[in-house]
């Protein structure tokens, strides 16, 4: 296993997508920090405008009519009937993000962790997995070396550590590009003080991480082309898990009371990673963390059951 | 000698297609076994079986007198079927990982074989800029990395230049003459194979219908004399005259004449004496390829241009 994890290490090391991957996570962090400073500069303006006009008192409009306009048109225009741009932004907003919030509360720590509880580092992740666990399949690498060990796990194994190690320096990374843009633009809407609760999280989150990527490599293992990983985790990411769980919540609902809080989706990695948030109860992170485990210990040993089996 | 690899019955089934049938062949040590057998035969099946990329159906194969179970296969190298590379990697990169993979310490490995395999200007080059003839290099290369002692190719010379050819046949015929390593190759190209191996399965349908040696193949396909007469029933008497007694009337006009190939003066000279035409009296060489297609049934597609 120790040969074929330095085997492993070298290729991340050599593949230009390792760093494609991190550079683009890196930027598009730094951007959605940019632009949520620039869209908060536009609410205070608008906020700025409408205390301005409300100093002012009442908008009066002069306006001619010709006599048949005459009749029932009011001269005077109240504030209050008009709709507020600020609401009509937040609102968009909060449609945009699919009903949660962007900040629970308003403090730095959770903003940059929501970046990580929000699972959008699995489609980083996901684009990783797709690359670097089908390469060797794919361009036929494997035929090279598999022949000479009897027992496959290990080569299953070097591909998980060597995913661990990327996932590692994914949330380094990360993290680094939100804390450097949250100092540089949003250092006063949202102070950073919380660094040991910060860290605790990310390594929840990293472990909840570590146990998607055991899936994505389940996937890798039995396809062995990239196209199918991109498209079932993409399709599962986006629309799939919501749908499949809440039909299947429904469903068991229909024969089983386990209570209105009761969802089949916090038994499912995705659904451990939303609820790892810095003020998780003590509870819920346990139920998180335990059903993490089990998840990578099965996706783990059905990919090595799945090599020792397959025909190259 | 001693027996390498041995396999005993292996059988392999893909849905309802046998892709190998039976199949029990023994390789000694020092052997260069020449794995013959049209697209589909079974051929890659097979090697791709006792280079531990495939379980068998049923069945077992020995490598080194050990149980499959409980073999080691670093002793193996194999190349089988297209080069398996990664595009953007470079030649020397290629080796390395497999040193890695395999645990080799040794320094300068990489350019040993890479200059070994004519490879070895290649620099930064990346794999993807390689032509077909070079990622055929490379997967030798890659074989031999960690000094095996089995050495499996799966069409080594698809895609090289003649040059390459020649190349690579030495390459093989030092290797196996001075490391002593053991090789089954697979060609399509059977003239080249018939001039490296000294061993031949020939393979068909998933069957192994003959293992013979260099020398078998030689006398089974022995040189013979086609002699094309009008009178071909008249001929067979003076033959027994001048104490030909190996012959085998074909056909009403044309007779094979064996171990007789410096004779042919003879033959001329009784037929002459004798008033009978000689439409053609040629001396036939029997080739691989005629062996083959003679014990795959395929003969009548080479008769008729096929």
């Amino acid at each position: 296993m120790f040969n074929f994890t330095c085997m492993e290490l070298r290729r991340l090391n050599k593949q230009k997508s390792t760093y494609i991957i991190l550079l683009t996570a890196a930027i598009i962090l730094f951007g959605l920090t940019l632009m949520l400073n620039i869209s908060l500069k536009a609410l205070d303006n608008l906020d700025n405008s409408r205390n301005n006009l409300e100093e002012k008192g009442p908008i009066t409009f002069e306006v001619s009519f010709n006599e048949e306009q005459q009749s029932n048109v009011p001269l005077t225009e109240d504030k209050n009937e008009n709709p507020d741009p600020e609401k009509i932004f937040a609102e968009s907003l909060d449609e945009q993000l699919d009903g949660e919030p962007l900040v629970a509360e308003e403090d730095g720590e959770d903003l940059l962790l929501h970046y990580f509880s929000g699972n959008s580092l699995l489609l980083f992740l996901i684009i990783f997995a797709a690359i670097f666990f089908t390469a060797p399949y794919q361009n036929g690498y494997i035929k090279n070396f598999l022949g000479i060990t009897r027992n496959r796990s290990n080569y299953i194994f070097a591909q998980f550590f060597t995913g661990i190690v990327y996932t590692i320096l994914l949330f380094i990374v990360s993290a680094f590009a939100l804390l450097i843009s949250q100092k540089i633009f949003l250092a006063d809407q949202f102070p950073i003080s919380d660094y040991s609760g910060i860290v605790r999280t990310l390594i929840y989150q990293l472990f909840a991480h570590i146990a998607f990527l055991s899936i994505l490599l389940f996937v890798a293992t039995v396809s062995g082309k990239m196209s199918i990983v991109l498209i079932t985790s993409f399709l599962y990411y986006l629309i799939g898990h919501k749908l499949i769980f809440d039909l299947l919540t429904k469903l068991i609902n229909n024969f089983a009371d386990f209570g209105d809080d009761w969802h089949l989706r916090t038994y499912t990695v995705m659904g451990s990673i939303t609820q790892l948030t810095r003020n998780v109860e003590t509870q819920a992170l346990t139920k998180a963390l335990i059903v993490c485990t089990i998840i990578m210990i099965v996706a783990i040993g059905a990919s090595c059951f799945t090599l020792q089996k397959k025909d190259i | 000698m001693t027996i390498i690899l041995e396999t005993s019955n292996l059988t392999k089934i893909y849905g309802t297609q046998k892709a190998v049938d039976n199949v029990s062949i023994s390789i000694k040590q020092g052997d260069i076994y020449g794995l013959i057998g049209r697209n589909g035969a079974g051929k890659t099946t097979l090697m791709r079986i006792v280079s531990g990329l495939a379980r068998p159906t049923t069945g077992e194969y020995k490598v080194f007198g050990e149980a499959e179970d409980d073999t080691s296969l670093t002793r193996i190298g194999c190349l089988v079927e297209n080069t398996g590379v990664y595009p953007n990697l470079t030649a020397f990169e290629h080796l390395y990982l497999k040193k890695l993979a395999v645990g080799i310490k040794e320094e300068g490995i990489e350019n040993k074989l890479l200059d070994l395999v004519g490879l070895a200007d290649t620099g930064k080059k990346k794999v993807k800029q390689f032509s077909l003839g070079m990622k055929q290099r490379l997967g030798i290369a890659l074989a031999l990395i960690g000094y095996p002692d089995l050495v499996i190719l799966d069409e080594p010379i698809n895609g090289l230049d003649p040059q390459g050819i020649v190349e690579i046949r030495n390459i093989i015929e030092r290797l196996n003459q001075e490391e002593g390593i053991t090789f089954i190759i697979s060609s399509h190209i059977l003239e080249e194979l018939s001039k490296i191996a000294n061993r031949f399965g020939i393979i068909d349908r998933g069957q192994l219908l003959e293992e013979i040696d260099y020398d078998s193949l030689i006398k089974k396909s022995s040189d013979r004399i086609e002699l094309q007469t009008s009178h071909a029933s008249n001929v067979l008497p003076l033959l027994d005259q001048i104490q030909i007694k190996d012959y085998k009337l074909i056909s009403d006009n044309l007779i094979y004449i064996y171990d007789a190939i410096e004779r042919t003066s003879d033959i001329s000279l009784v037929l002459a004496q004798h008033r009978i035409p000689i439409e053609t009296l040629s001396v036939h060489k029997n080739t691989l390829e005629d062996y083959y297609l003679g014990l795959t049934g395929y003969a009548q597609l080479k008769n008729s241009g096929g």
